[in-house]
C-alpha cells in the first residue's frame, strides 16, 4: 500500500488534554490534523508517540488489536497507524467538544440533565456492543468519552478491557479476578468489587458501576471520590463502607448544607439550590451505582430504563437524536476551550516535534 | 463506656498499644515496626508522604501532651492539615478526662469488649504497603497480608528476620538465593516478586509477592475432599495444574535454574486457579557456561527425592531431579497418596533407591505411562520436558467432569472476608478521634461488615445532620478544586464523612422507595 503519510495529513494546531500532566506530554503529543485527500479536509486527531523512550511496547500492540476488533458506530475507532522511525502515529476521528472532563473543566458545576442522558445513552449503546463481544471495558471515565459536535459520543481507551473468555481453556467464565498495577488510574471509577479482589471476582456488570460513576460526575461536576486525603486507601475503605455517589440538587440540600456555605461555595450552593433533577434520573443513578450485584441493573435493565424514554423514542432516528443533542450542544459551544485556539499555532510549528515532523517529509519509510 | 477504656489505655502510651494476651508476641514485633517506620532512612518515600502512622502517633502524642502541639514541626500541619480540629478534640477530651491517674480496673460489658479488642488492629506501614493478617509461618519467614496503597493491589509480603535466617541451616545463603533467583523471573506460573525492601536497622528484608489463596497441599489435606468423597484431585483438575507446572518449569530451566524443591507445599493456587511455583530457597542457578546440568548437591524434601539422590551418588543432573519431583507430584495429585512411603528417611531412601511402586488400577493408561516415563529410575531415560509435553496424556485435555476439588473453606475464608478491614478502620479513625456517637455507631458494622448488612443499621436522625455539613464541604471542596489544605476542610475525610454519605443514602433510598 503505498500511503504516503506525510502528504495526507497536514497539522493545524497542538492539542492539550485539560488535565494532562507534564509526564505524560514526555512520550506523546497530540495534534489536530485535516485529511487533504478527502473532499472536505474531515479534521483528525493525530497522536504521536514516541517510542524511543518506552520499554514496554506491547501494551500499544494490544491496544491497537482491540481497536481493530471493534466496529459501533460509538466506539472510537482507528482511522490510521503508522510508524515513522521511532515515532507511533494514531489517527483518530476529532471530537470537537473533547472528553466529558474538557466538557466538565469549562463548566465545574456540571452539564444539564438532557445532555447528561444523552451522552449516557449513546455510551450504554457502546458497552452493549462490548458485552455482546464478552468483553469488559474497565475504563469507563470521564477522559474517555469524547462529544463530538455532530452529536456523536464516542468511547475510547481501550488499554483496561478484558474478556470474558478465558485464554487458559477458551471457556466463558462467569467471574474473573484480574487486578494490575495499570488499574490504578481507574480507581475512581472502579465498582466496589473490582477493587476487593475477593474471592467472588467481578463480571459484566462492573462497566455499569463506573457508567453511573461518569454520570454521577457529570451531574454533580466533579467525582465524589476525588481528593481524598489519604488517597486511594480513602476511595477502598469508602467503598467497602457501602458509600454510593448521589446526585446533588435542591432535594438534597439541607439548612446545615446552607449554613456551612461560605464565600468559597456559596456560588456552588446557589447552583445547587436552583437546580433539580428529575426522579428518573436519580433512580438511575442509584441502579447503577448500587455496591450490592444484585440490585445493580444489568446493561439490558438500563437499556429500558425510565431515564431514557426520550432517546429511546427517538432512537430509530439517529438524526433526530442527534440534532436534540446539538441543540443542546449550542449552550455549551461558547463556553468550550477552543483548544487555545490558533493563535498556539506559531509557538507549535517553532516546537520540536513539528519541525522534526517536517525534515522527515523527506525520507522514506517502510513498515 | 467504650471510650473511656480507650482513655485509660491510651494515656500510658506514646506507643499505643494494648496487648491483649494471645497477641503479645506479635504486637511485640510490630512494635519495632514502628519505631524505624517513623525514622526510617532508607525508604525516602515515607518522608515525602508521611505515613499515617505518623499521624496516628502524633494525635496521640499531642493528646497526652497538649502543650507540645504548638511546637510541632509545621510540615506536619501543613501535611496532615488536621491541627485544628484535632486541637479541640483534645482539649475537649481532656476536660472530661480529668482524673489524671488511670482506673486500673474497670467492668466492660462483654459485648464491648469484644467490640474493642476486634477494633484494636493497628495500621502499620512499610513503604507504601499496608500490612495486614500473618497468613502463615515457614522455618524463616512470616508471611502477611498486606495492601499497596499506590494501586490497591493485594500482595502477600514475606518477612525475613536476620536472627531467625541465622538460626535456621543455610538460612542466609537461602534468603539471598531466592532473591537474587526472583527477582529475574517473569513468568505467570512463577510467584512474581513486586518489591523488596530492606530495612537494615531491624535487619529485616521484606519480599512483596503475588497474593494466592492455598497451596495444593493443602487442598489434598483438606476436609471438603473427604465431604465430596474424593481421594484426589479429578483428572481435570489435575491435568490443569500438571501443565501449569510443566510450563512454569520450562521456563525456569530456559533460565537455567533447578527448583530441587517442587512438591505440592510449594505449589500456590491464586483464586482464578492459576499455579505459581514458589520457594526458591533451595534452587541452584547454573553457571552460564557449565556444560551441563550437573549439581553436587541438592537439598530437597525426601519423598520427593529421586533414586539417585537416594542412593547417595556424587553428582546429579539437574534437570531431571524437578523431572522427578513433579512425577512424584503428579502421582500425588492424582492418587492422594505418596509412590514411596516409609516410617524413617532411612527406609524411604531404600524404597525409592529401588524405584518400585505401584500406580492404582483406577488411573487411565495414559496417565499411567506418563507416570512410568516421569518416574523412571534411570535418569537417562527419564522424559524430558520435551518429551512430557508430547505425551498423549499432556496433549489431550480430559473432559471436564462434574467432581471439582474446590478451595477448603478455611482458606476462602481466610482470602474472603477482606481483613484489611480492620486495618483500614482504624486507619481512618484512630480511637482518639472518635466522637461518642461514632463509637456508638461503629461497632453492629464492624461485625456485620461481610454480610453486606450494612444497609440494615439505622441511625437516629440526629446524626444525619450533624453529619451532613461534612459532606458538603467535601463536595465543594472537590468542585472548586481548592487548595487542599484549607483548615475548614482539613478534617473532612475523617471517618464521619464515609459514615455519613451512607446514612444519607439510607436516607434517600426511603424516599424513592416511598415516591
Amino acid at each position: 500500500m503505498a500511503n504516503n503519510f506525510n502528504l495526507t495529513y497536514r497539522i493545524i494546531d497542538k492539542l492539550k488534554r485539560s488535565d494532562s500532566n507534564e509526564k505524560a506530554d514526555q512520550h506523546s503529543r497530540t495534534y489536530l490534523i485535516s485529511n487533504q485527500n478527502e473532499q472536505n479536509e474531515e479534521n483528525y486527531i493525530l497522536r504521536l508517540i514516541n517510542l524511543e523512550n518506552l520499554t514496554n511496547l506491547s501494551e500499544f500492540i494490544t491496544d491497537i488489536s482491540w481497536y481493530k476488533q471493534f466496529n459501533h458506530f460509538n466506539l472510537m475507532s482507528l482511522k490510521d497507524c503508522f510508524l515513522i522511525d521511532t515515532k507511533l502515529n494514531l489517527v483518530k476521528p476529532y471530537a470537537s467538544f473533547g472528553s466529558c472532563a474538557d466538557l466538565l473543566n469549562s463548566n465545574p458545576f456540571g452539564v444539564c440533565e438532557r445532555l447528561i442522558a444523552h451522552i449516557m445513552w449513546q455510551t450504554l449503546q457502546a458497552i452493549r456492543y462490548l458485552q455482546d463481544k464478552h468483553i469488559l471495558h474497565r475504563g469507563i471515565a470521564s477522559k474517555n468519552i469524547y462529544v463530538c459536535d455532530d452529536g456523536r459520543v464516542l468511547l475510547d481507551d481501550f488499554s483496561h478491557c478484558i474478556s470474558m473468555i478465558s485464554p487458559f481453556d477458551g471457556k466463558l467464565r462467569k467471574q474473573i479476578f484480574d487486578y494490575t498495577d495499570k488499574l490504578k488510574n481507574q480507581l475512581l471509577y472502579l465498582a466496589p468489587e473490582i477493587i476487593y479482589q475477593n474471592a467472588d471476582g467481578y463480571n459484566l456488570k462492573s462497566d455499569v458501576y463506573s457508567l453511573g460513576m461518569v454520570a454521577c460526575e457529570l451531574a454533580n461536576g466533579s467525582n465524589s471520590y476525588r481528593n481524598m486525603t489519604y488517597g486511594n486507601l480513602n476511595i477502598l475503605y469508602a467503598k467497602i463502607q457501602g458509600s454510593e455517589p448521589i446526585l446533588l440538587d435542591e432535594t438534597q440540600l439541607t439548612d446545615e448544607m446552607i449554613e456551612l456555605c461560605d464565600s468559597n461555595n456559596s456560588s456552588y450552593i446557589e447552583e445547587i439550590r436552583k437546580r433539580k433533577y428529575t426522579k428518573e434520573f436519580h433512580s438511575f443513578i442509584k441502579s447503577c451505582v448500587s455496591t450490592r450485584l444484585e440490585s445493580r441493573c444489568s446493561l439490558d435493565e438500563l437499556q429500558s430504563h425510565a431515564f431514557f424514554k426520550f432517546q429511546k423514542r427517538l432512537s430509530r432516528d439517529r438524526n433526530s437524536l442527534h440534532c436534540d443533542m446539538v441543540k443542546l450542544l449550542e449552550t455549551y459551544k461558547k463556553k468550550r476551550p477552543i483548544n487555545k485556539e490558533i493563535n498556539h499555532l506559531e509557538e507549535t510549528s517553532s516546537n520540536f516535534p513539528t519541525t522534526d515532523y517536517n525534515e522527515k517529509r523527506n525520507l522514506t519509510w517502510e513498515f | 463506656m467504650a471510650e473511656k477504656i480507650s482513655y485509660q489505655y491510651t494515656t500510658d502510651l506514646p506507643n499505643v498499644i494494648i496487648e491483649y494476651p494471645e497477641n503479645i508476641n506479635e504486637e511485640d514485633e510490630d512494635d519495632n515496626d514502628d519505631d524505624d517506620e517513623i525514622n526510617q532512612p532508607l525508604y525516602p518515600s515515607v518522608q515525602q508522604q508521611p505515613s499515617i502512622l505518623y499521624n496516628y502517633n502524633n494525635g496521640h502524642q499531642h493528646f497526652s501532651l497538649p502543650v507540645s502541639s504548638t511546637s510541632r514541626p509545621a510540615e506536619f500541619d501543613l501535611l496532615l492539615g488536621e491541627d485544628e480540629d484535632d486541637g479541640e478534640h483534645t482539649s475537649a477530651l481532656l476536660l472530661n478526662l480529668a482524673p489524671p491517674t488511670p482506673v486500673t480496673i474497670q467492668r466492660v460489658a462483654s459485648e464491648d469488649e469484644y467490640n474493642f479488642y476486634s477494633k484494636r488492629k493497628r495500621a502499620k506501614f512499610v513503604g507504601p504497603y499496608l500490612f495486614g493478617e500473618v497468613l502463615g509461618q515457614g522455618s524463616y519467614a512470616k508471611v502477611k497480608e498486606c495492601l499497596d496503597r499506590r494501586n490497591l493491589c493485594r500482595r502477600a509480603v514475606k518477612i525475613m528476620q536476620r536472627h531467625r535466617l541465622r538460626k535456621t541451616p543455610h538460612g542466609e545463603k537461602m534468603a539471598a538465593t531466592e532473591i537474587r533467583i526472583l527477582k529475574k523471573l517473569n513468568h505467570p506460573n512463577i510467584v512474581k516478586l513486586y518489591d523488596f525492601i530492606r530495612n537494615d536497622e531491624k535487619q529485616k528484608l521484606y519480599l512483596f509477592i503475588d497474593l494466592c489463596v492455598v497451596s495444593l497441599q493443602e487442598m489434598l489435606d483438606s476436609d471438603e475432599r473427604k465431604k465430596l468423597k474424593l481421594h484426589a484431585f479429578p483428572t481435570w483438575q489435575s491435568h490443569g495444574y500438571f501443565i501449569q507446572l510443566i510450563a512454569g518449569l520450562e521456563y525456569l530451566h530456559s533460565k537455567f535454574i533447578i527448583h530441587n524443591d517442587i512438591k505440592p507445599g510449594n505449589l500456590l493456587i491464586t483464586i482464578d486457579h492459576q499455579l505459581k511455583i514458589t520457594d526458591f530457597g533451595t534452587a541452584e542457578q547454573l553457571d552460564m557456561f557449565s556444560l551441563d546440568d550437573t549439581l553436587k548437591r541438592s537439598q530437597g524434601t525426601p519423598a520427593f527425592q529421586c533414586p539417585e539422590i537416594a542412593n547417595g551418588e556424587d553428582t546429579y543432573s539437574g534437570f531431571s531431579i524437578d523431572i522427578w519431583s513433579c512425577g512424584v507430584t503428579l502421582f500425588n495429585l492424582v492418587t492422594g497418596s505418596l509412590p514411596f512411603e516409609a516410617d524413617n528417611i532411612y527406609l524411604l531412601f531404600q524404597t525409592i533407591g529401588k524405584g518400585v511402586y505401584i500406580i492404582p488400577d483406577d488411573i487411565e493408561p495414559h496417565l499411567q505411562s506418563l507416570l512410568h516415563g516421569l518416574l523412571h529410575i534411570d535418569k537417562n531415560l527419564r522424559f524430558t520436558i520435551e518429551q512430557t509435553k508430547q505425551h498423549d496424556w499432556f496433549r489431550r485435555r480430559p473432559p471436564r467432569t462434574f467432581d471439582f476439588l474446590p478451595f477448603p473453606s478455611s482458606a476462602l475464608n481466610r482470602f474472603q472476608t477482606f481483613p484489611m478491614y480492620d486495618y483500614l478502620a482504624e486507619l481512618h479513625q484512630p480511637s482518639s478521634e472518635n466522637g461518642e456517637d461514632q463509637q456508638q455507631l461503629q461497632p453492629p458494622e464492624n461485625l456485620n461488615f461481610p454480610d453486606g448488612t450494612i444497609s440494615t443499621t439505622h441511625l437516629s436522625g440526629n446524626n444525619q445532620q450533624e453529619q451532613l455539613p461534612f459532606e458538603e464541604q467535601r463536595h465543594h471542596r472537590r468542585s472548586f478544586r481548592s487548595a487542599l489544605i484549607t483548615c475548614s476542610c482539613s478534617r473532612t475525610i475523617s471517618s464521619d464523612n464515609i459514615h455519613q454519605t451512607k446514612n444519607r443514602n439510607r436516607q434517600d433510598h426511603r424516599i424513592c422507595s416511598l415516591s
